[in-house]
């Protein structure tokens, strides 16, 4: 392949990517060339900006036609660009967070670090986003995977960082280690790693018995072992503690960008692969997806019932909320599952929902719990009489964590139960077991509400809300309830610019 | 009419009002409250007025789509949406000017008034939606007004549990009105009230399919009007501010579940099982209640049983195919009873307990009160010429008619219940002796009387829109243009007025006896019990307390185990069994990083294991 | 079929496999390096066997020789106990034993008599120019986004693990 060659193509797509990779690039000299003394906060504004930049220029490309860079290792569709809206917007909203985190237990001789750490997984996501070759998805998922072990850590001084950091180091090897051992198979049976040529070696193959069968182990493997990414079962465990120990950016990271990333690779590689590929040797076969779904259906009921059960017995709120995330990605697996019209829409509203609810809920999380110094739910009794505003705001982003109408929550449950009622066979089970564990899930929500506007006040002293967290908790306050009343907005910009996902395989 | 949706608004701006500057408006809040929800009610009469003389009015905008499914959301006016808004937004600026006396020197009075701009606010909106997500959106907004007014006295557990319980006991309701929901989206592909009539008119929903969702939906209601089972929450409620017990869980909230049903009558009337569903848990819910109210002793846990029973018979009512009927009563219930609450407010305001068996003698000191709770409780018993006589008449008519023998047998014997323990109520209150600790008993303040006056006025005359002798013209009206709702006015046979007439009045002269006059023992079960009724001249009294009274006070103490243990057992065994569910899995969740490995790997080799098995590639 | 390859095969897994087995339960530190490093090895050995001498030399050059050093250094400067913890609860071991065992059977049954379609392909040609043409040309975003890995991994360790001086002694 000659220079000329290389030149060729549009890397102008990459803009966001490079912009990205330049603003980590200009933190970590600026870091090291700052006097030691100086404030870092100053950097966590620059990423800000760099993230807003990139935002607007992935805005630029949105009417961009499906762009694919060097055999699909880089490619722009759709499905790429709607993603990377969320992962864009929910890692401003978490390096808003980390601005205004105190920088505590060793953390502030790292503050500079902490920073651009955000930016490289954050590259790790996106660059997981728009892949069409197995082998950049799995870089983009260690990049994001390595960036998070450090910023799980970072709090050394802290006992519980350090003991989470070892668990997520542990548990993350494991799930990679049977991620890839899952993908080698896939490679072993087409001979290459561009997903395209996959399933189109896949759909012609007619596949003896055994290969199906090969297949399908596979299959099972990638699932469980990205399931650790979405912190569902059974990959599940980590999240817990992993979500208590790390600093609280750190947490709502996890459970909005790295989620975020998960559920894009888990979409990108089982639709086009799994996707294709009849079941049997028949070409007229449902696809294996379709096959297998009573499989995913099974683990999303499982997670779905594990985590809201367990979060029952949670006092500590960063460990409730672990498993309330939990759930949520057993909410999502559900739309997944289903595989009907609306499953990539549902995938992706819930996703943004869930964004704007969660990050809001984890800013007040960083706030009071930084107050109280603990993370006990007693920390939140009688917080309407201290900060009626505040615990306003949270009672929104609870409700629509809840799934109250009027909040940006309903409108994703909805999208996600319709969806399981619209394919043939319906999924009953599915959904019912979505709507009772929802009812389950109102106990601890509202014992958080219970505490917050039932329990009289420990002290009196009034919160200072920093500008950056200001900034946060307005933007999903009001993500959520625009998008709890005028779903369309979303909707509309969805349909508008990505014509249903249709070029997903070109 | 065009502008109606205004109406919701106006609590809507009071609620956001008082929330930002409520604390600096103190308790002339209440002036804000009054003033918007007053606009609403004057705005609401002129609705109703142009309804009487104009077709239904509808404007809807698509307010999602996704794919190719559209979702509407705007207003709808027809009758029954017309006049619930008059109900709704008249007891509602009553209840908000009664609150400015009540509530006075209360440290969170902006913080009420706010709520209750909430909450008014979600009823109005509920009675404008002309679809079912609509309805579902603002059901649940209300479920959380509930939420907050019921915790409002927070300090009290009491307060806090009732208002965790109520919620989600109502919430498990929902799920069956969701599911319902969202199966006859499907069905339909609508979720406009309109077009789900006209495909279940067309024959296009399969019939077992209407009575499934009809039922589901019907369970929706069940938790929201506190029938039986799912009823326990409406009498914990009661630790809210009595105010709020008025307007929340007497006129209007409660009351919802009924509008519901009537609001999707056509589609409950394409289902037999479904109607006679309805019905039985009426009667039953009716009968249930009332048996529990006879032996209680704080007043408003009284008057939340008997709301149960009443609001059972509406659904008895609707069940039987009278759907006038059941919204006459759900309008004359909606007066009766926010007067009795908002009476018994006073009282509590007064003598500062709840406790029956601690007040006597109040009918000279609270002159005002006094005549006005008598109203509220002839109202209820239905005696002639009160508007509760005229409503109750046509609901067991309606089951007569309805061909349900046993179950109007059970609204009768309900209605002597119903006649009996609130006279019992009336007369341990305000007649017997006055208690020596109770010297400083004063009349509330005016601004307490004249909302009470007000809705005495209409516990009295509202019943006079539809008579057998003055003309039916509320019923006519209700039903005109829409064949499925049935006729204005049932002919029953006159023997049943008669029947209701001597049932309640025995019922109150029963009543008399023993609490009153105090001719018959007020402890009827104890050992004494018979040796005094041999003193006793009254054969007929004794034949009463011998029989029947002993009998349904043992009935009624059987039906309250069953409340106890049975209902709230299921409740709690559901509970220890997700607890025990949490627990196990939190055991599980050892804190070792070995653990959390072995699972997820265990996990693995199970799913492939059972792949290898059942996939039937091997 | 007994070829040559398939005994070669044969030896060299069942070393990988003793080594990690060892890996896992001798007790001493020391001792599971060396473990370790036959299961590097005879991996590098089935390189070979596979025609890819680049990745086999690479494998001995990076993991048998500069990691394992690395981890020796480690062990040897930093206090240790030599032992390793108490093994974890019985139940728990018999729980893994059993997925082992349906994981393996599983996998077996898939593999045992695989058929893949055969593709021509020319072996021990350029090895190293082919991979490196394949990173600088094909690949080069995964390549160049691997670089931005390795220096998050060197940024990361650092942080971890340097000493930390900042008034330690205030804390304890």
């Amino acid at each position: 392949m000659e220079l000329e060659q290389l030149l060729d193509f549009k890397w102008s797509i990459m803009t966001p990517e490079f912009i990205i990779l330049g603003v980590a690039t200009l933190l970590s000299i600026l870091d090291l060339f700052m006097p030691k003394s100086m404030d870092r906060k100053i950097l966590g504004w620059i990423g800000v900006a760099g993230i807003a930049a990139a935002t607007v220029s992935l805005a630029g490309f949105i009417d961009e036609p499906v762009t694919s860079i060097l055999f699909d290792t880089f490619r722009l569709d759709s499905f790429a660009k709607a993603f990377k809206f969320i992962l864009l917007i929910g890692s401003l909203f978490v390096l808003l967070l980390a601005i205004s985190f105190e920088k505590k237990d060793g953390l502030a001789e790292f503050a500079g670090e902490f920073y651009y750490l955000f930016l490289t997984a954050l590259l790790g996501a996106m660059f997981m986003a728009s892949s069409g070759d197995l082998i950049t998805l799995f870089i983009g998922l260690e990049l994001l995977t390595i960036s998070s072990w450090v910023l799980v850590g970072v709090t050394k001084r802290n006992k519980k960082s350090n003991e989470s950091a070892m668990k997520y180091v542990i548990n993350g090897g494991i799930s990679t280690a049977i991620t890839l051992f899952g993908l080698s198979y896939i490679y072993g049976l087409t001979g290459t790693t561009n997903i395209k040529d996959m399933s189109g070696t896949l759909m012609t193959m007619g596949g003896s018995q055994n290969q199906l069968y090969l297949l399908a182990i596979a299959f099972f493997m990638t699932l469980v072992g990205l399931s650790f990414k979405l912190a569902t079962a059974p990959f599940h465990m980590w999240a817990p503690d992993v979500y208590e120990g790390a600093p609280t950016p750190v947490t709502a990271f996890l459970s909005i960008v790295s989620k975020t990333a998960g559920f894009v690779i888990i979409v990108r590689i089982f639709v086009s692969i799994f996707g294709s590929v009849p079941a049997t040797g028949a070409q007229d076969a449902l696809p294996m997806l379709l096959h297998l779904q009573d499989y995913i259906g099974f683990l999303a009921g499982a997670t779905m019932i594990i985590g809201n059960v367990i979060a029952l017995r949670q006092r500590n709120i960063k460990r409730m909320f672990a498993y309330s995330s939990i759930a949520h990605a057993g909410y999502i697996l559900v739309a997944f599952t289903s595989m009907s019209y609306f499953t990539f829409d549902a995938i992706w509203f819930y996703l943004l929902a869930y964004l704007f609810m969660n990050v809001g809920a984890f800013a007040i999380i960083q706030l009071v719990g930084a107050k109280a110094g603990s993370d006990d739910i007693s920390a939140y009794a009688g917080l309407y009489r201290r900060a009626p505003i505040l615990a306003v705001t949270f009672a929104v982003l609870i409700l629509s964590l809840a799934g109250i109408p009027g909040t940006a929550g309903f409108i994703g449950k909805l999208n996600i139960f319709m969806g399981a009622f619209a394919t043939e066979p319906a999924h009953y089970v599915l959904a019912s077991i979505l709507i009772a564990t929802s009812v389950v899930s109102y106990f601890y929500y509202f014992g958080i509400m219970t505490q917050m506007f039932f329990r009289p006040a420990a002290d009196d002293s009034k919160f200072n809300i920093p500008v950056a967290l200001l900034v946060v908790l307005i933007g999903s306050v009001v993500g959520t309830i625009a998008l709890g009343i005028l779903p369309n907005i979303a909707f509309d910009f969805l349909h508008d610019n990505f014509m249903q996902f249709k070029d997903f395989l070109q | 009419m065009e502008n109606a949706w205004i109406i919701p608004l106006f609590p809507l701006l009071s609620f956001l009002f008082l929330l930002l500057f409520g604390k600096r408006f103190k308790e002339s809040s209440a002036y804000v409250g009054m003033l918007l929800t007053f606009a609403s009610l004057v705005y609401s009469l002129l609705v109703l007025f142009e309804r009487f003389s104009s077709p239904t009015y509808k404007q809807e905008g698509v307010w999602l789509t996704i794919g190719d499914v559209q979702l509407t959301a705007g207003f709808e006016v027809n009758q029954l949406n017309a006049l619930m808004l008059v109900i709704v937004s008249l007891v509602s600026f009553l209840v908000h000017t009664y609150s400015k006396g009540y509530m006075h020197g209360e440290e969170r009075f902006p913080v009420f008034y706010a709520y209750l701009g909430l909450f008014t606010f979600a009823m109005l909106g509920l009675v404008l939606s002309p679809n079912l997500l609509q309805t579902y959106f603002f059901w649940e907004l209300v479920g959380v007004g509930s939420f907050l007014l019921i915790g409002f006295y927070f300090y009290k557990d009491e307060a806090k549990a009732a208002a965790k319980k109520a919620f989600i006991m109502t919430r498990i309701g929902d799920v069956g009105l969701l599911i319902g929901m969202i199966l006859l989206f499907w069905q339909v592909g609508s979720f406009e009230y309109d077009a789900i009539f006209a495909a279940v008119a067309a024959g296009e929903v399969a019939q077992g399919m209407i009575t499934l969702t009809a039922i589901l939906i019907f369970i929706g209601a069940v938790g929201k009007s506190g029938q039986f089972p799912l009823h326990t929450w409406l009498p914990d409620a009661m630790e809210g501010p009595t105010p709020v017990s008025a307007l929340i869980h007497a006129a209007t909230m409660v009351a919802a579940g009924v509008y519901l049903v009537a609001a999707l009558f056509p589609l409950f009337t394409a289902s037999d099982v479904a109607l006679t569903t309805i019905a039985v848990i009426g009667a039953i819910t009716a009968i249930f209640a009332a048996s529990i109210g006879l032996v209680q002793t704080d007043i408003k846990r009284v008057l939340a049983y008997s709301t149960v029973s009443q609001l059972g018979y509406m659904m008895l009512a609707l069940g039987s195919a009278g759907y006038v009927a059941g919204v006459f009563h759900l309008m004359t219930h909606a007066f009766f009873k926010a007067l009795l609450f908002l009476a018994a407010g006073s009282v509590i305001h007064a003598v500062h307990t709840q406790n029956i068996e601690e007040m006597g003698g109040l009918w000279k000191k609270l002159r005002v009160t006094g005549p006005l709770f008598l109203i509220g409780t002839l109202a209820i018993s239905g005696v002639p010429l009160f508007s509760g006589f005229f409503s109750k008449d046509e609901i067991l008519i309606a089951a007569w008619e309805g061909g349900h023998p046993i179950l109007f047998l059970l609204a009768v014997i309900a209605a002597f219940f119903t006649a009996f323990y609130m006279f019992r109520l009336f007369f341990m209150v305000f007649t017997g002796k006055s208690r020596s600790e109770m010297k400083n008993v004063h009349e509330s303040p005016s601004l307490m009387t004249l909302p009470m006056i007000v809705l005495a006025v209409l516990a009295v005359v509202s019943g006079y829109v539809n008579t057998p002798w003055f003309g039916t013209f509320l019923g006519d009206w209700l039903v005109e243009g829409n064949e499925a709702l049935g006729h204005g006015h049932v002919e029953g046979p006159a023997w049943i007025m008669i029947v209701a007439t001597v049932v309640s009045l025995a019922g109150i002269y029963l009543s008399w006896l023993i609490y009153g006059k105090k001719s018959l023992s007020r402890n009827w079960l104890g050992a004494q019990t018979l040796y005094k009724v041999l003193y006793n001249k009254y054969y007929i009294d004794e034949f009463y307390s011998m029989t029947i009274v002993k009998v349904t006070k043992g009935f009624s103490h059987f039906l309250r185990y069953i409340d106890t243990y049975l209902v709230e057992g299921i409740v709690l065994g559901v509970t220890a069994f997700v607890q025990t569910l949490g627990r196990l899995g939190a055991k599980l969740q050892t804190g070792q990083v070995q653990t959390y490995s072995a699972v997820a790997f265990i996990g693995l080799a199970i799913l492939m294991v059972i792949f290898a098995l059942t996939g039937g590639y091997l | 079929m007994m070829s040559g390859e398939f005994i070669a095969f044969m030896g060299i897994a069942l070393v990988a496999v003793i080594g990690g087995v060892l890996l896992l339960n001798l007790s001493n530190v020391m001792h599971m390096m060396v473990a370790l490093v036959f299961t590097f090895v005879s991996i590098a050995g089935i390189y070979v066997l596979l025609s890819a001498e680049f990745v086999a030399a690479v494998q001995i050059l990076i993991y048998a020789g500069a990691i394992t050093i690395i981890m020796l250094f480690g062990i040897m400067l930093t206090r240790h106990e030599d032992t390793s913890e108490a093994p974890g609860s019985s139940w728990r071991k018999f729980a893994v034993f059993l997925g082992v065992l349906g994981f393996a059977a599983v996998l077996y049954f898939g593999i045992y008599n695989l058929d893949l379609p055969q593709m021509e392909n020319t072996l021990h040609e350029k090895n190293t120019m082919q991979i490196g043409e394949a990173l600088y040309s094909k690949f080069v975003i995964p390549f160049e986004l691997t670089s931005v890995l390795l220096l998050v991994a060197l940024i990361g360790s650092i942080m971890l693990a340097k000493k930390d001086d900042e008034k330690e002694g205030d804390k304890e």
